[in-house]
């Protein structure tokens, strides 16, 4: 009798019934529900009776039906005849979460072996081929203070891994036996384990799993254990295994806050963390942190910092318990950021041996290029990075600051299949656009995807073939059959950001050219600053410098928001805090520039903001600051007279002096001259730098060189790889094309402006702009929708921009003949009228008036107003003539 | 808010309906559950059986009395026990039969007193999908099942882990046996 879902929605209730009646009523109320359906009844009478029936598999407690399974280690028998063609088993050494142990003799190599076999139930959610594949790239490992891995294998469904037998003991057993260790010893089993991290984590394999058992002592000296265990178990745990490798690998107290999250995103620091706990152990017999579970572990560290060591131990050296305690901040960037960051602070502190001592310093002499690759390798987030033996000695191996790409396939979503012909076409496209910038280096999809396409996971293709950030776009369909790119960088295969998307028009022709293209550039930025970033660390000796360095960096970008914003409260408060935090890292790092570059650089928003302070008065203090700016530059250059950044910096300072630090207008032709010199011997030093070749520009453009500054300019967009100043590099480009009489050229950099920034009323500005002054077509209602687009874009009221604005939309109006000639008068009497206010700005707006006026063949009145001008500031006449604004309609010969 | 740092906490969120708690205390118990069953099999003559009880007890005092909370939700908590130790026995019982795999799989008798140490674990498996598939129509079904099959919970536990009466966690076990003997003999 079969039972369908529909005769049990029917039954249920009916069988509910009947179970809850007493056996002596069933019979009455088994007819009553049957309704006279004879069969009906049998059926519901049967069910009941089969509800009623033992079930001997259900009656009595699993531990009793099923008690042959919780027998839980591997059966004794099985093992040793499943590996006795290689090893033969002497006994078993113990056990652990994770495998069984046993020591073994190594048939073939006659040594003796421990042979760790993967508990079966664990090895059960195992993806093998990807555990074993995890395994052999540990089993790379080649340290005096690393156990190796011999071999390790599949037979019969067991996993194994094979290590020598190492006598002695473990780092735990010790520490039961004698509790606190003495503070030498200490010291060498932490650097010996340092050295073993340090060399791992510059092959990029992090060990997840540090604790005192995983440290044996062997002699003098101490070795760690199992690495690359505990990330080929996390790297090969199915999904569906909440039971296993995901939640439980690594060992709960020692594991680093971000651990215990379980997404992956853990990279070498974790070690760092997990050593800190083990130090903090052997120097106090106690963990810094004692919650009863994981969880209220993990808590507690988020709450609070572990109990200082010295308060439990006082004659633990201070420098020591400091370099422990830093190893246990809950915050990765807090932390002690590498195992050779903790050697040299215990170097410095005197606190190695007079060898180890010397080997350290050995090691920070090595050629330049090592010892940047180096502490490079180890900042940067190891798991991106290949081991050294996979890495072909190429010359761009050599650039340890360059980071790799890899673009992953490029997935087309849309229910008609349409994308599909771009994918390939965007991939290729994409490697070509990426492929020239500086610093990055493209592993195109077919590097790829061979990988892939043998299910090989991310971050072990990011191992393999050194990919630092994989490109992940995908492709759909958007409002009016728009092509959507949506993009996604993953960081070493593990932790993905998104990472915008590129909309474009739907076309046929060059979509996948432009789309390429695009992509490209929404990406150039994010990668850029992930370069810079790396090119950062490479310089950095002290991580705490460099974290203040970088802390700083963020406070910068806050300033410039606030600034932007006109929120002159919140951006004195972030100036002022990354002045301190800069201040701060030159002193943990006095011989480090790039603090004080930094410093540098910052002058300049310092201006800006006591510009906006004194309403642009106060030109004595904006100079100040810049001289203080200029001033530190100087000291950066007689240190080394040849850095062409702190050249660039320089000059880009003193232009910026000469511009804003007097009333606009005012000698700037010759003030300018004085930046000249040092972009100039920037570019000498290096041509690849954009900043002084887009200065340069604009000191041209300021002499009335328009064509110059034109291809300087455009010089400046091809170098700004990053696309750091593109904002004003374009616009630079859009005004020096439009003063050079190119007005279609100018028109298409106003427009590149806008798609890229459009936030940004300057794009706006040069669309009009190039309309009221220009020689193309005007027309009234564009110029009136981009009036409203920048008045809706500017921060706040602004009276003289909106009263300039208001000028050239009367330009526009009178070239158009569109209205009459007294309301464009009307226009340009209100504009002025608003403009009173800005006073350092008078002598412009007559020429702007007269600009007008020229324009709507008023040319009395308007040479009338020039000639005030003229009188009032030849300099700034000559200059206002020869702009597109006034030429043709002005002599600029003095004798006029 | 700070995260729940321990099983009562992360108990008094599932009562509130988190499911993430759930996945944060499963993890927890497994490792109990299995350091228990090691304890109390090493402690013994091999061949000893274990009390599905006492092992579920044992985790909770272990997790729960360790935080010095007070205690409320001891169905609650032993109900999740029970999956536990489900997994526990699923997962051991997978790798018994991993080489097996790729095979015809054997249909075990299961309406017998005994299970054969060497089939138990396919047996086990097999209640294991029957129980999944039990739980797609009817959820509270499969879930008397694991506590009281499972966890060993006495049926006024389980009533409260799952807030309904006795009466109805008496009947929705009878329903489960029936249904689940007709799915494992199909």
């Amino acid at each position: 009798m079969a039972l369908t879902p529909n005769d049990w929605h029917e039954l249920e209730p009916l069988i509910d019934r009947v179970l809850d009646t007493p056996h002596e009523r069933r019979a009455e109320i088994l007819a009553q529900l049957a309704g006279g359906d004879p069969s009906r009844r049998a059926k519901l009478e049967r069910l009941v009776a089969e509800c009623e029936r033992d079930f001997p598999l259900l009656d009595r407690p699993v531990t009793e039906r099923f008690g042959a399974l919780m027998h839980g280690s591997p059966s004794r028998m099985r093992i040793p005849e499943v590996l006795a063609d290689r090893y033969r088993i002497v006994r078993e050494l113990g056990r652990g979460g994770m495998a069984v142990v046993y020591l073994a003799q190594d048939l073939k190599h006659d040594r003796d072996v421990a042979v760790k076999i993967v508990q079966p139930e664990l090895a059960a959610t195992l993806g093998r081929v990807r555990f074993l594949r995890e395994i052999a790239i540990a089993s790379k490992l080649k340290h005096p203070h690393i156990v190796p891995l011999f071999d390790s294998g599949e037979v019969d469904d067991w996993l194994f891994y094979v290590m020598p037998y190492q006598e002695g003991q473990s780092l735990r057993e010790r520490l039961k036996r004698e509790g606190p260790l003495p503070v030498a010893d200490t010291i060498g089993i932490l650097s010996d384990v340092c050295d073993a991290l340090a060399h791992a984590h510059q092959q990029g394999i992090v060990h997840r799993d540090i604790k005192p058992d995983n440290i044996l002592l062997a002699g003098r000296h101490a070795l760690v254990t199992d690495f690359g265990v505990a990330r080929a178990l996390t790297a090969a745990s199915e999904q569906d295994v909440f039971t296993t490798a995901g939640g439980i690998v690594g060992t709960a107290a020692y594991m680093a806050p971000e651990q215990g999250l379980g997404d992956g995103a853990v990279d070498h620091r974790a070690d760092i963390y997990a050593l800190g706990v083990t130090a903090y152990e052997m120097l106090t017999g106690v963990r810094p942190f004692v919650g009863a579970t994981p969880p209220s572990q993990r808590a507690e560290h988020a709450e609070k910092a572990a109990l200082d060591l010295t308060r439990l131990r006082s004659e633990v050296p201070p420098a020591l318990a400091t370099v422990v305690m830093q190893c246990l901040e809950a915050r990765v960037a807090d932390r002690l950021q590498s195992a050779d960051a903790i050697l040299e602070a215990l170097g410095e502190a005197q606190l190695l041996t007079h060898t180890r001592r010397q080997r350290i310093h050995a090691v920070s002499r090595r050629s330049a290029v090592g010892a940047t690759a180096a502490i490079l390798l180890v900042a940067a987030g190891i798991t991106s990075l290949v081991s050294q033996s996979d890495r072909a000695p190429s010359p761009q191996s050599a650039s340890a600051q360059s980071l790799g790409i890899g673009i992953l396939p490029v997935r087309a979503v849309s229910p008609t299949g349409d994308l599909e012909w771009l994918s390939t076409g965007l991939e290729n496209e994409l490697s070509k656009e990426l492929t020239g910038v500086p610093g990055l280096e493209v592993r195109p999809t077919e590097t790829i995807a061979a990988h892939l396409a043998n299910n090989w996971s991310l971050d072990s293709v990011a191992h393999a073939r050194n990919v630092d950030y994989f490109v992940r776009a995908t492709l759909s369909r958007g409002e009016r059959d728009s092509i959507v790119a949506t993009l996604e960088l993953i960081e070493g295969g593990l932790r993905s950001v998104r990472a915008g998307s590129v909309n474009e028009p739907p076309r046929a022709e060059n979509a996948v050219p432009l789309l390429g293209r695009r992509v490209a550039e929404h990406l150039r930025p994010m990668l850029g600053s992930r370069v810079r970033e790396r090119q950062l660390e490479s310089g950095a000796r002290n991580a705490l410098a460099l974290q203040r360095r970088r802390r700083a960096d963020h406070h910068r970008l806050m300033a410039r928001t606030h600034l932007d914003k006109a929120d002159l409260t919140a951006a004195r408060y972030s100036l002022d805090t990354a002045h301190t935090l800069l201040v701060e890292s030159q002193r943990l790092d006095p011989t480090w520039t790039a603090p004080r570059l930094a410093r540098a650089a910052l002058s300049e928003l310092t201006a800006l903001l006591r510009l906006h302070e004194s309403r642009g008065q106060d030109y004595t203090r904006v100079q100040a600051v810049f001289d203080a700016g200029i001033a530190v530059l100087d000291t950066v250059l007689t240190q080394s007279p040849n850095d062409a950044v702190a050249l660039a910096l320089r000059g880009r300072l003193r232009l910026q002096r000469a511009l804003h630090g007097r009333p606009p207008h005012i000698g700037v032709e010759q003030a300018i001259s004085v930046a000249e010199p040092d972009l100039r011997s920037a570019i000498g030093l290096d041509s690849t730098l954009p900043g002084p070749t887009a200065d340069l520009s604009q000191i041209l453009f300021q002499r009335g060189n328009y064509v110059e500054a034109a291809r300087y300019a455009e010089r400046a967009y091809q170098l700004d790889a990053y696309m750091e100043g593109v904002g004003g590099i374009i616009g630079r480009l859009a005004t020096s094309k439009f003063e050079s009489g190119e007005d279609s050229q100018a028109a298409f950099w106003c427009a590149e402006g806008r798609r890229r920034e459009p936030a940004n009323p300057a794009p706006f500005a040069c669309l009009l702009e190039v309309m009221a002054w220009g020689s193309g077509k005007a027309s009234p209602d564009s110029a009136w929708l981009y009036f409203r687009e920048i008045r809706n874009r500017l921060p706040s009221a602004n009276e003289a921009a909106t009263a300039y604005f208001s000028m050239t939309v009367a330009a526009v109006l009178a070239r158009a003949r569109a209205v009459e000639p007294d309301s464009v008068r009307a226009v340009v009497r209100r504009a002025r009228d608003a403009a009173t206010g800005a006073v350092s700005q008078r002598d412009d707006f007559l020429a702007y008036e007269a600009a007008v006026l020229f324009r709507l063949s008023d040319s009395l009145q308007a040479a009338a107003l020039f000639a005030q001008l003229r009188q009032r500031n030849p300099a700034r006449a000559q200059f206002l003539a020869q702009r597109r604004l006034l030429r043709g309609f002005v002599r600029t010969d003095s004798s006029a | 808010m700070s995260a729940p740092s321990s099983p009562t906490d992360i108990l008094t969120e599932l009562r509130s309906g988190k499911r993430e708690s759930l996945d944060r205390l499963l993890p927890l118990l497994y490792e109990e559950l299995r350091a228990i069953a090691h304890r109390q099999l090493a402690a013994r003559d091999s061949g000893a059986t274990l009390q599905t009880t006492a092992l579920v007890h044992e985790a909770y005092l272990k997790l729960v009395d360790q935080s010095r909370a007070e205690w409320r939700d001891r169905s609650h908590f032993l109900a999740l026990a029970a999956l536990a130790m489900r997994h526990v026995l699923v997962d051991r019982a997978k790798a018994r039969t991993a080489f097996k795999r790729g095979g015809e799989r054997r249909r075990i008798t299961l309406d017998e007193d005994q299970i054969a140490v060497d089939e138990q674990p396919e047996a086990l498996l097999q209640l294991h999908e029957a129980m999944n598939q039990l739980a797609e129509v009817q959820p509270r079904l499969a879930q008397v099942v694991e506590c009281r099959f499972f966890g060993g919970l006495t049926e006024e536990e389980v009533a409260h882990a799952l807030g309904v009466t006795v009466r109805t966690v008496q009947r929705d076990w009878a329903k489960a046996r029936m249904l689940l003997r007709r799915a494992l003999e199909s």
